[in-house]
């Protein structure tokens, strides 16, 4: 091949070569990179739909709740009410009191006004009146109080709908969630061990929501079941140092291992039509991810189930 | 740069200068071994002294070469990539398009290209200013694919370049006047 022809005829050959291997290449990076267009597309639509479905979740929720709460409000307000009337009827005694008492200093017969006062104290029944007066007072305030309350957990909750990411302690966001559902949980046997955990990254009302899910698929499940007690668990405690563990037990119905690997699917539901939307798992199970944390579930048939939640603390977040 | 434009280049060196030229300059300014692949980026320095070497060879001054290659290197690009340039019927319609459809096109294929950055607006029916800003300064690289590209729709092109980066603007302004 001395002839510069002839390299020229071979560089032309691998010239062409190279380029039919690059429009090759080429062919496959375009459509790569088309696929790879429609699928961050489809992935965004996803989560937006995601974040539709978790907010709808939460209106229902807060539904349900408000009509436990309205339940709950009802009887600190039977109480104050029931005191209100009370003190509105000692008021014509307290009155007579009022008007004997301003004759004092005003009148030259000390000694009349010293005999009225006595027939009114027992025909008032003034002493009844004293002694009731500081605990009709009292427990009107704690009933008051009650009602702050209550309504306060439900407008946190509500409020928190758009909450962030932050630092946050799980005890009282447990402890919450529990007094804002104390109402319906009234007649079941609660075993609540609640220890101080380690900070996590995580959205206050999110979390609240699982715990409410979580808490009524428990309640639910005893109730299907006929055991003299109907009993509903909550444990917080430390997992590692890198983990903290949140878990939701009952004795329950229980559930068929059949199912057992659908519970988390969206719209999966052994309840009859219309009760419900089959939605709880799924949205708690979004919301522990969206948190790093995992969920698990334990479960026999006859005996009861346990989920089992667990989130990476801060520290390990931040690492 | 991109092999895709190294290709250009050695297209327009083994027609103007010879193979036996070419491949001297790789010796002397590419690396032992070097073969260049179209998707694959190889330094800018690279490209800028082969262009430097052929000019010498063809003892005519860089800018020159750079115009007379932008030139061929349109040709070259319209024909490996016929669906892209065949998009446009016209001149015109090409040149307002460069930003937004070829170089948009040219990030699909290859992962994060070195591009420039060009606006155009069409002051009337026979001019339109071109604005060119790229850290490697190729405004006579563009001009050469400007003209390529005139020549590709057979019409008749003179660029103004009133305002260069070489002369130490932000970026360069081209006025494209058309017959
Ligand atoms: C008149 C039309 C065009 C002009 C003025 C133009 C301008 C330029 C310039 C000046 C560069 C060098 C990089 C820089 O300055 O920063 C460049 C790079 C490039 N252009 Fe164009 N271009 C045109 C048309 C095209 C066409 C038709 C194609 C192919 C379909 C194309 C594909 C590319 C590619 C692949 C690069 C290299 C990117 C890299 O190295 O990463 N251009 N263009
Ligand atoms: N603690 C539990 N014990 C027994 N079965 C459970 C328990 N928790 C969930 N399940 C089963 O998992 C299914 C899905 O629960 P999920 O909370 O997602 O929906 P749901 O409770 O049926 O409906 P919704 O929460 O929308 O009212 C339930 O229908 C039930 O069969
Ligand atoms: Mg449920």
């Amino acid at each position: 091949m001395s002839d510069p022809n002839d390299y020229k005829k071979a560089y032309l050959r691998e010239k062409q070569a190279r380029d039919e291997v690059e429009s090759l290449l080429e062919e496959k990076t375009r459509a790569l990179y088309l696929a790879n267009q429609t699928l961050e597309r489809q992935l965004e639509q996803l989560k937006n739909q995601q974040a539709v479905l978790i907010n709808n979740e939460r209106m229902a929720t807060l539904g349900s709740l408000s009509a436990g709460v309205a339940h709950e409000l009802n009887n600190p307000l039977a109480y104050v009410r029931g005191n209100l009337e009370s003190l509105n009827h000692y008021l014509p005694a307290l009155q007579e009191l009022l008007n004997l008492a301003s004759m004092a200093g005003h009148t030259d017969n000390d000694q009349m006004l010293s005999t009225q006062l006595k027939e009114a104290y027992v025909t008032q029944r003034l002493n009844d009146i004293s002694e009731d007066l500081p605990d009709l007072i009292n427990d009107t305030l704690h009933g008051c109080e009650r009602i702050k309350i209550i309504v306060s957990d439900l407008m946190n909750f509500s409020r928190s709908n758009n909450d962030s990411f932050s630092s946050i302690a799980l005890k009282p966001i447990v402890e919450d969630t529990l007094r804002l559902l104390s109402g319906q949980l009234k007649s079941y046997d609660l075993v609540i061990a609640i220890e101080d955990v380690a900070p996590i990254l995580g959205k206050d009302g999110a979390i609240k929501q699982a715990i409410i899910n979580l808490l009524a698929n428990a309640k639910y499940a005893v109730d299907r079941d006929h055991k003299p007690h109907k009993t509903i668990e909550v444990l917080l405690a430390p997992g590692n140092d890198k983990e903290v563990i949140l878990s939701i037990s009952d004795n329950g119905i229980g559930i068929d291992p059949d199912i057992i690997n659908r519970l988390f699917d969206p719209f999966f539901t052994t309840k009859p039509v219309g009760e419900g939307t089959g939605m709880g798992l799924a949205v708690t199970h979004a919301i522990i991810k969206e948190h790093r944390g995992s969920i698990t579930v334990q479960s026999e048939e006859g005996i009861g189930s346990r989920f089992t939640i667990t989130f990476p603390t801060e520290h390990i977040e931040a690492e | 740069m991109r092999g895709v434009v190294f290709r250009g280049l050695e297209e327009l060196a083994i027609e103007t200068i010879g193979m036996q030229e070419w491949d001297e300059l790789l010796e002397t300014y590419a690396p032992q071994g070097r073969v260049y692949v179209s998707p694959t980026a190889y330094p800018d320095e690279e490209l800028f002294a082969l262009a430097q070497g052929v000019a010498s060879k063809l003892d005519k001054p860089l800018t020159e070469v750079l115009a007379i290659f932008g030139q061929s290197l349109f040709g070259f690009l319209a024909k490996k990539h016929v669906g892209i340039s065949s998009k446009f019927s016209s001149f015109e319609e090409l040149v307002v398009s460069i930003d937004s459809v070829i170089h948009m096109e040219v990030k699909k294929l290859y992962d994060e290209p070195n591009l420039p950055s060009i606006t155009t607006t069409i002051e009337n029916d026979k001019t339109i200013i071109l604005k060119y800003k790229s850290n490697r300064k190729l405004c006579f690289c563009a001009e050469g694919l400007l003209h390529g590209a005139a020549q590709h729709y057979n019409r008749v092109l003179r660029i103004e370049h009133p305002q260069c980066m070489h002369e130490g603007a932000d970026h360069c302004v081209l006025i494209l006047h058309l017959d």
